[in-house]
């Protein structure tokens, strides 16, 4: 079999566009997220996600749609709370999270019949991709797109200094808002193909990766964009060709791409 | 109408009263400092004027559509490996304000240039800012707030990190800013190298204990011990 014979399967084809998409989304958000230390909210919200999946099984069997909503309240939950002192970003994530997985897990032993659907969603596959999933990966490209080029310039001020940002009339709650809805959706949407586990990645890797190449912010999120945009790819088409699960291959290749990059920048440290 | 108009301020930290009946209003084109001892509660008016810090009661009234510089006492990113550069981070001062669609325009690009310059740092203009000195990042911080144009300049302790040579570099900048219409507030300790350029001077001390002319200020023995010896140090500079 050839690399092009992949195209030929639609599921591969819906799979890639799908991925795509909701990496460079994720990897937007995760470069404003992971600098304002908050990167820890998609993996809190991915653990809210399987709660929100397990209320929505057991209400019918379009559960992401009733789990959106949800996992975008939280999110912005999450943020008002951090927003005031007495509660830290991590700790309102750590709260969130664990009462959400109580809950799913509580939700599936009463009603025992979703047991093994839920636990689907834990890793998710690229198998079950629908043409629904395509549309509201559009969705949120063009949302997080469009957004990205109309306030590029507020995100960066208000995620290198709020205080500076505030002062300067950016409307700092505001951006955080979408910022926090964006991240919502992205979770949600990105649980079909990556699972509630292994979504934050899409998150985290690419910023981490973009930064041990030590350069501005705009360098740093295109080499961010660019590296999401590879891992997806190649960690598709290798998951495939191999028969490896995808969340884990693109993880794994997102690790290994870090390591090295990192490991490089050591070196050239300790020589120079 | 005032600039600035402070009427009744108090400010409290939970149950403790940082500032008490603060009155005072800001004109147009003054050069003011603001002077006390450490924890006299100078950085709390600082950021309740400037919505940061919710005031426990009192007025804050700012004329219409002013423009707000803020250089901060400490730095607001410790994050050494925060990726940007010197030039994104001093654009955001004038991109901030700029109407719909925002893009570096030509000016601004040239604004910053000559901040760059004046501030003696065109050498560090693409590297990345948390690879700077604390005096540096104060300059970078300096000019990034200059880049608005800001009709009123509020700096908390701004010369702290920058050496003496810089440090008279900065007055006559501000002097010349001052000279042409941006009204000053400035907190400081260091009154001696300020002693050219202020009109004014508010001493603090959770209420405002003094209010008036610099040289007044310098007159003034009778107001307390410690801005006595001040004052008597500030003559001697003069001499
Ligand atoms: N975030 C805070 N929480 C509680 N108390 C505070 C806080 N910030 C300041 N204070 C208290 O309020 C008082 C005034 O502090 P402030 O920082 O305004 O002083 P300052 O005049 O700027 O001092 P310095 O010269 O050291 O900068 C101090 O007693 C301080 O302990
Ligand atoms: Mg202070």
């Amino acid at each position: 079999m050839t690399l092009l014979d992949i195209f030929s399967y639609g599921f591969m084809v819906r799979a890639l566009i799908a991925g795509i998409l909701i990496g460079l989304s994720g990897a937007f958000l995760g470069s404003f997220l992971v600098l304002k230390r908050f990167a820890m909210i998609g993996q809190g919200l991915a653990h809210v996600a399987f709660g929100a999946v397990a209320i929505g099984l057991l209400l019918g069997d379009q559960p992401l749609f009733i789990a959106m909503p949800i996992v975008v309240v939280v999110s912005i939950l999450i943020l008002k709370l951090s927003e005031k002192t007495s509660v830290h970003g991590d700790a309102a994530i750590g709260l969130a999270a664990t009462v959400a997985m109580a809950l799913g897990t509580l939700l599936a032993s009463v009603d025992g019949g979703f047991q093994t659907e839920l636990n689907s969603y834990l890793f998710g596959s690229i198998l079950t991709v629908q043409q629904t999933d395509i549309w509201l990966s559009i969705l949120l490209f063009g949302s997080v797109a469009g957004f990205g080029l109309m306030y590029y310039y507020d995100l960066f001020s208000m995620t290198y200094d709020p205080v500076f940002a505030e002062v300067s009339t950016i409307r700092v709650k505001r951006l955080n808002l979408i910022l926090a809805i964006f991240t919502g959706m992205t979770v949600v949407i990105g649980i079909q193909l990556l699972g509630t586990i292994l979504i934050s990645s899409f998150i985290i890797f690419p910023t981490i990766i973009a930064m041990q190449f030590h350069q501005g912010f705009l360098k740093t999120l295109i080499i961010a964009l660019s590296f999401a945009l590879a891992t997806v790819l190649a960690g598709i088409m290798t998951s495939f060709v191999y028969d490896l699960p995808t969340g884990s291959t693109i993880v794994l290749l997102n690790a290994l791409i870090f390591g090295f990059t990192y490991s490089v920048k050591q070196l050239r440290g300790g020589l120079t | 109408m005032s600039l600035l108009d402070v009427s009744q301020l108090s400010v409290k930290y939970e149950s403790f009263t940082a500032l008490k009946d603060v009155n005072f209003s800001v004109e147009n084109g003054e050069f003011l400092a603001v002077l006390g001892e450490n924890g006299s509660g100078k950085t709390t008016l600082i950021k309740a004027i400037l919505g940061l810090k919710e005031p426990h009661s009192g007025i804050i009234t700012w004329e219409k559509g002013i423009r707000l510089g803020y250089l901060p006492q400490h730095l607001n990113v410790q994050d050494r490996s925060f990726p940007a550069t010197v030039k994104e981070v001093i654009l955001t001062g004038a991109l901030a304000y700029q109407k719909g669609f925002k893009r570096p325009t030509l000016a601004m690009h040239q604004k910053l240039d000559t901040l760059l310059a004046d501030f003696s740092i065109a050498h560090l203009k693409h590297q990345r800012i948390g690879t700077l000195s604390g005096g540096q990042q104060q300059r970078v911080l300096l000019a990034r707030t200059l880049m608005s144009d800001p009709d009123i300049l509020i700096m908390d302790e701004p010369t702290s990190a920058l050496d003496s040579s810089m440090r008279s570099t900065f007055y006559d900048l501000l002097k010349d800013l001052n000279e042409g219409g941006m009204t000053m507030m400035l907190i400081t300790h260091d009154v001696g190298s300020a002693s050219d350029v202020l009109d004014r001077v508010i001493y603090l001390d959770q209420t405002i204990i003094f209010d008036g002319t610099f040289a007044d200020y310098c007159e003034n023995a009778a107001i307390s011990p410690y801005i006595h010896t001040h004052a008597t140090h500030t003559h001697e500079v003069h001499k």
